[in-house]
């Protein structure tokens, strides 16, 4: 077997290789030019995709690697595979400004690592791989933020990441001791046999469960430890606010899931209220924040909130439907938020600053393309049937009734109408309000190509999955074994 | 299950919104003559082969007909299933009648934007005609949202000053409507394949389905009060669209915001697909919490009813009047619906249709003399009569069929309603009646204000009587007004099998009344707390 446990790491060596590669090209003098660049750092990912493909989906039920600290089964799979295509899509949108500003190289190294934190995180069999895995995914995370350049201030917004990560991690660090002390093993399937057979719940376990709980709400930006978020990408330039708010916090949820649903699972009922709460905060303010705010990168950052509240319902249910409704709410939103991001960060091309919903009025003169997009992506947020969005919505609804959860599924539609309000606003904006402004503060399609082609897959997968999400059902279903 | 002609109804639902996409992509938009013959041509069409299928449907056939069905997602048992029943094959062409008129009046009003507000006219009659001949329920979910966005549209971009709080206003309210609605499907779904374990509750066992001839099989096996909370959410979700009171608020600002075409095609057609809702969900799938519930919702409908006709007294905007009685008119087919009595059902599925044309016809109406006044004040008006008497005519054919004078349609629906209104309770009747009355009196007293005595002011000394394009929109529905109104048997006749499945499906709860004492039913039917004799 030894063959296939060292070929089992080949994406992650892919990814580490390339992005150690990216570093030693971009020295800090040196301009490199753009295309090698996005070459580069797209073909690792493709490459990290196939080697996932190939190696990653093991026919014989999960099979262990790196000595046992990695886990190779359908939910990494699953998740490896929705991270890369994210970061595919926002290194699409990000090939011309790659080329400006310089720096590019160190740019695309940092979404490479990463993804390669985002890797053992979403793949870990142990306690140790999975706080190392998250480390490194926000690390990279933070270093993308400061060095990004367009929007003043990164510095301030690396910071906001920073100071509450470092404290969340040492609160997480401290639940992982916790439980440690409480059954004696760091291993995740070791824990869950112990506590299997735990004849009472003591005090260390529930302690320890909750405060790894806070730390992994963290990641996955879920109210109260959402804050964040709307600062971090709301300020940033567009296309590192869809990886930042895309792919720290789909790991973060792929740990909740595989921690929640499945270690943690003969305890639930230590659990089970602090997420129900977390899930219910995070709709109902996600929803609310985003009705009352102005600027549309804040506004999606608040969606995103609520959407990662829409999915903690699953793991709330705790049951298969709830995990395959995490599963397809988290590419759903994936999906659906990149491409937002990407089409906003068409939008605001010609100004610097972020541009507001009423800077988007009259924008139906400004083109089909523009109008089609932003109807699509409005109407996928919204949860509208006929869209992605409405098959995620549905089956988290569906697997929440099932499991009982009636109150929260109540709280969620109502947040839902909310949500809907909100792109309703933008879309009357759009569509509904004709006296555009003719000074400079209007927004306006830019042209740029690739962010355009990497838009207009979004847009295109969005509508082809609400035509029929067979597919993708079939295929969150069997990613849960 | 009778799958001839499926591909009919097929071609009848999706041809405006294929039609709308075709003329999107493919017409320019300053094109406006071929905007204009484009919409009218598909409108007709959609009319031409809507009329077969009147023909086609056999009353004594099976109950759904023109059928057509295939998986969608089959793991999760969605599929895509369309049939109608005579019920719905009434609705659908009422709905392609109101279409075409409503595409060729939008002519005159729409100034610009013409090529989006056609589209979005054609893509709300298939949402209408999608939600009126879905038997799959996550499919008539989806005909149930596609129209919003249209109406929405319709309503935020070409109404009027507060166009746009009215069109967020119908929004939201009906969306968080349909999630409560969407929350009963799944219950419904659990319920039929594995259950709610943890909400304690079994499920029968068989294939996840949502189709609606399945769950009818199931439905005597849901238990009581599982139907009573399914029930609540198919409510919020249908009561905001009939509207009954007090979920109505969006319709006046709605409709009155709305330009002609489109206010025309929502009251007439839109507001249809919550009556047909619980016809086609609530009753036969829950007919239990249904006849709990008829105390209630038959409160509300005759709260409704006496309540707009009130408000509409005190409004002096022509349009703002009419559609408040459109709350009233609404409330009387609910009512009707819920006497779960066979006169009371068909008179109520009748007054969709009646409601549908009258107003249908009364809005066109106003939209004619507001164009030339662009003004709806009933008082800026007097003595139109003698200024323009064939509009005169037109107008009181439409008023008089509102307001139910026999050998006029409204009347046979009404009187209908009542006979099943009765045979449950005396009460009921006398209050509905007192708000017929006070509506009568109310259009009437506008009528004679708009039309009788002298004309008062200079301006409505030149205006032009209808002309050939307006004459030929309003006619097809006055023609149905007094066609109803003198012969409703043949239409009768199609609604006939739907109302006694119904009947019989309502059957289990409502026991049927002595012939001896009517009396006895009537107090078990409505009793007041709600609960039919049996039942504890």
């Amino acid at each position: 077997m030894a063959p296939a446990v060292s070929f089992a790491l080949l994406p992650e060596v892919i990814l580490a290789l390339a992005g150690c590669a990216l570093l030693l090209a971009g020295g800090e003098r040196r301009r490199t030019p753009a295309a090698p660049v996005a070459t580069l750092a797209l073909a690792a990912v493709l490459l990290a995709g196939v080697a996932v493909m190939l190696t990653g989906r093991p026919e014989a039920g999960p099979g262990m690697s790196a000595g046992g600290m990695l886990v190779v089964d359908e939910l990494s799979w699953f998740f490896r595979l929705l991270v890369l295509t994210v970061s595919a899509l926002v290194l699409v949108m990000a090939v011309g400004p790659l080329g400006r500003g310089g720096g590019g190289a160190e740019l695309a190294a940092m979404v490479l690592f990463a993804d390669l934190g985002a890797f053992l995180a979403v793949s870990a069999a142990h306690f140790a791989t999975l706080f190392v895995g998250l480390e490194l995914l926000s690390m990279a995370v933070i270093v993308l933020v400061a060095c990004a350049p367009g929007g003043g201030r990164a510095n301030d917004r690396a910071l906001k990441i920073f100071v509450p990560n470092a404290a969340l991690s040492a609160v997480m660090l401290y639940g992982i001791s916790l439980i440690y002390g409480a059954v004696g093993s760091m291993e995740l399937a070791a824990v869950r046999r112990h506590l299997e057979v735990l004849a009472h719940v003591n005090t260390m376990v529930v302690l320890g469960v909750v405060l790894i709980a806070c730390g992994l709400l963290f990641k996955a930006a879920v109210v109260p430890f959402h804050l964040w978020l709307p600062a971090v990408a709301g300020g940033g330039p567009a296309r590192v606010s869809a990886f930042v708010a895309v792919v720290p916090t789909i790991a973060g949820l792929a740990c909740l899931v595989r921690l929640y649903s499945g270690t943690f699972s003969p305890v639930a009922g230590q659990w089970w209220a602090v997420v129900w709460i977390a899930s219910a905060a995070a709709m109902v303010f996600g929803s609310v924040a985003a009705l009352v705010q102005d600027r549309v990168k804040w506004m999606l950052a608040d969606l995103w909130i609520a959407h990662a509240g829409y999915a903690l319902m699953g793991v709330v249910a705790g049951t298969v439907a709830g995990t395959r409704a995490v599963l397809v709410q988290a590419a759903v939103a994936g999906v659906v938020f990149a491409g937002a991001f990407g089409m906003v960060a068409l939008l605001e091309a010609r100004e610097q600053s972020a541009i507001r919903i009423s800077d988007l009025r009259g924008l139906r003169s400004g083109g089909a393309p523009a109008v089609v997009g932003i109807l699509i992506f409005a109407a996928a947020l919204a949860g509208m049937p006929l869209t992605a969005g409405f098959v995620g919505r549905w089956l988290i609804w569906a697997a929440a009734l099932e499991a009982g959860l009636v109150w929260l599924v109540v709280l969620s539609v109502a947040a839902s109408a909310v949500g809907c309000a909100c792109c309703a606003k933008v879309v009357a904006q759009v569509m509904v309000v004709d006296d555009r402004p003719e000074d400079d503060s209007r927004a306006a399609m830019a042209r740029d190509g690739w962010t355009s082609a990497a838009v207009a897959l979004c847009g295109l997968a969005i509508v082809i999955v609400g035509l029929w999400p067979a597919p993708l059902v079939a295929w969150a279903a069997g990613a849960i074994g | 299950m009778d799958t001839q002609y499926g591909w009919l109804l097929n071609l009848v639902c999706f041809l405006p919104l294929v039609g709308a996409l075709v003329m999107l992509v493919f017409i320019g938009r300053r094109d406006v003559v071929a905007i204009r013959r484009a919409t009218v041509a598909i409108a007709a069409a959609d009319l031409a082969l809507a009329l077969p299928l009147w023909f086609l449907y056999r009353p004594d056939g099976a109950e759904f007909q023109f059928v057509t069905r295939f998986d969608w997602i089959a793991t999760l048992g969605v599929q895509v299933f369309l049939g109608a029943d005579g019920f719905a094959v009434l609705l659908i062409l009422l709905t392609t009648l109101i279409g075409l008129i409503a595409s060729i009046s939008s002519f005159a009003i729409v100034g610009q934007r013409h090529k989006e507000f056609c589209a979005f006219l054609l893509m709300l009659q298939t949402g209408a005609i999608g939600v009126f001949s879905s038997l799959d329920l996550i499919l008539l979910f989806t005909f149930f949202e596609m129209m919003l966005v249209p109406a929405y549209f319709l309503i935020g971009i070409w109404g009027g000053e507060r166009r746009l709080s009215a069109a967020v206003k119908f929004l939201l309210v009906h969306l968080t409507g349909s999630g409560f609605f969407l929350i009963g499907i799944l219950a419904l779904y659990f319920f039929n394949a594995d259950g709610l374990a943890a909400a304690g509750l079994t499920g029968l066992g068989n294939e996840p389905a949502f189709s609606l001839p399945q769950l009818y099989s199931v439905a005597a096996a849901i238990p009581v009060q599982l139907q009573l909370w399914v029930f609540i959410a198919f409510f919020l979700g249908l009561a905001v669209r009939i509207p009954l009171v007090p979920l109505h608020t969006w319709m006046p600002d709605a409709l009155v915001e709305a330009p002609m075409a489109a206010s025309v095609m929502l009251a007439s057609v839109a507001v249809n697909v919550g009556v047909f809702g619980i016809v086609r969900v609530a009753m036969p799938l829950l007919p239990h919490a249904t006849a709990d519930a008829a105390g209630w919702v038959g409160a509300l409908a005759l709260v409704g009813i006496v309540y707009g006709a009130l408000v509409a007294m005190a409004q002096k905007d022509m349009k703002r009047l009419v559609v408040t009685m459109a709350v009233s008119h609404m409330g009387m087919a609910v009512l009707g619906l819920f006497t779960f009595d066979g006169p009371g059902l068909s008179g109520a599925m009748l007054q969709l249709v009646n409601h549908g044309v009258s107003i249908g016809a009364l809005l066109l109406l106003i939209g004619m003399i507001e164009q030339r006044r662009e003004t709806r004040l009933v008082g800026e008006f007097g003595g139109l009569a003698r200024v323009m008497p064939l509009f005169a005519t037109f107008f009181l054919i439409a008023v008089l069929s509102a307001v139910g004078m026999p050998a006029f349609n409204g009347f046979v629906s009404r009187f209908l309603i009542l006979i099943g209104v009765y045979r449950q309770s005396g009460l009921w009747t006398l209050i509905a009646l007192f708000g017929l009355v006070i509506g009568a009196a109310c259009m009437i007293w506008m009528y004679q204000r708009v039309f009788f005595g002298e004309v008062t002011s200079e301006r409505n000394e030149v205006l032009e009587d209808l002309n050939r394009r307006e004459r030929c929109l309003v006619l097809p529905l006055l023609a149905i007004v007094l066609w109803i109104g003198l012969a409703p048997q043949p239409v009768l006749d199609r609604l006939q099998p739907t109302v006694d499945r119904v009947v019989e499906r309502m059957s289990v709860t409502v026991p049927q009344a002595p012939e001896t004492d009517t009396r006895d039913a009537a107090g078990a039917a409505f009793d007041d707390d709600g609960l039919p004799p049996g039942e504890n």
